[in-house]
């Protein structure tokens, strides 16, 4: 699954291991690699804020700087020891040239606004 | 082989281009016009800027609509379905567009979630000093 997720033309990858409590990304900052979990956990924080918990292996993230351009807009730290993620330094252009990561990209998109959209919806109710 | 189904179709002002809890899977991309999305009545959303891309949700995820879109001015719109992996291979921009599409609402709905949380931690905390 992880193997085919990586693309091997036009774009650089590499993989990397953090510990608990390792900064992958901050926030504010201009990179545009994005992400994928081999094995571990990752916290996504804004500001002080958890927002979210990346524990799916295979699971793409930190891609909204690259789609959208501008500074990232959360910090990704890492949840635990030896957590072992891929770094892709690429472009939308070559993220639609390959198929599987194009195709897991678009529905981890969709699934994260629809949970997103659900909790906001649920908050709302609350408030 | 492709299997993408694509046509094209303006609407006048007024006109329902999708129904709420119908079980429609087609996606859109707006060519010309203006375009709102109502929940319960009320407008969440709407857009004019051509090449928008709009219920790519029902699309991707087989779900029902969640909301109505319909048009507020004449406006031209082309709708596809088919399979996503034809998209991509057959329509590379088109699945760009609904990239960068899914990103953009999922940055909005992310920010509109932490507003909420902040909101809710400031409750909380003026509540605990009372």
């Amino acid at each position: 699954m992880i193997s085919n997720s990586v693309p091997s033309d036009a774009t650089r990858s590499l993989k990397k291991t953090f510990n608990r409590g390792a900064i992958i990304a901050r926030e504010g900052d201009e990179s545009k690699e994005i992400f994928i979990l081999i094995s571990g956990r990752i916290a996504v924080y804004k500001k002080l804020l958890k927002v979210a918990e990346i524990v799916e292996q295979g699971a793409v993230f930190g891609e909204i700087s690259l789609l959208l351009g501008g500074k990232r807009n959360n910090s990704l730290i890492a949840a635990e020891d030896n957590t072992e993620v891929f770094i892709l330094n690429t472009t939308l252009d070559n993220i639609v040239k390959d198929q599987q990561l194009c195709k897991k990209l678009i529905y981890d998109l969709a699934n994260r606004l629809v949970r997103t959209t659900e909790t906001l919806a649920m908050l709302d109710m609350e408030l | 082989m492709n299997s993408v189904y694509v046509s094209k179709k303006t609407y006048k002002k007024g006109d329902i281009i999708a129904i709420e809890g119908e079980n429609t899977t087609d996606c859109y991309v707006l060519l010309s016009g203006w375009v709102g999305i109502f929940k319960n009545k009320i407008k969440v959303d709407d857009f004019n800027i051509p090449g928008t891309v709009f219920g790519e949700i029902s699309f991707l995820l087989d779900k029902r609509r969640t909301a109505h879109i319909i048009a507020l001015a004449e406006s031209e719109v082309m709708s596809f379905r088919g399979d996503v992996e034809d998209i991509i291979r057959n329509y590379p921009n088109i699945a760009k567009k609904i990239l960068v599409s899914l990103a953009d609402k999922l940055r909005k709905t992310t920010e509109n979630f932490v507003l909420v949380i902040d909101e809710d931690i400031q409750q909380a905390l003026e509540g605990s000093e009372q």
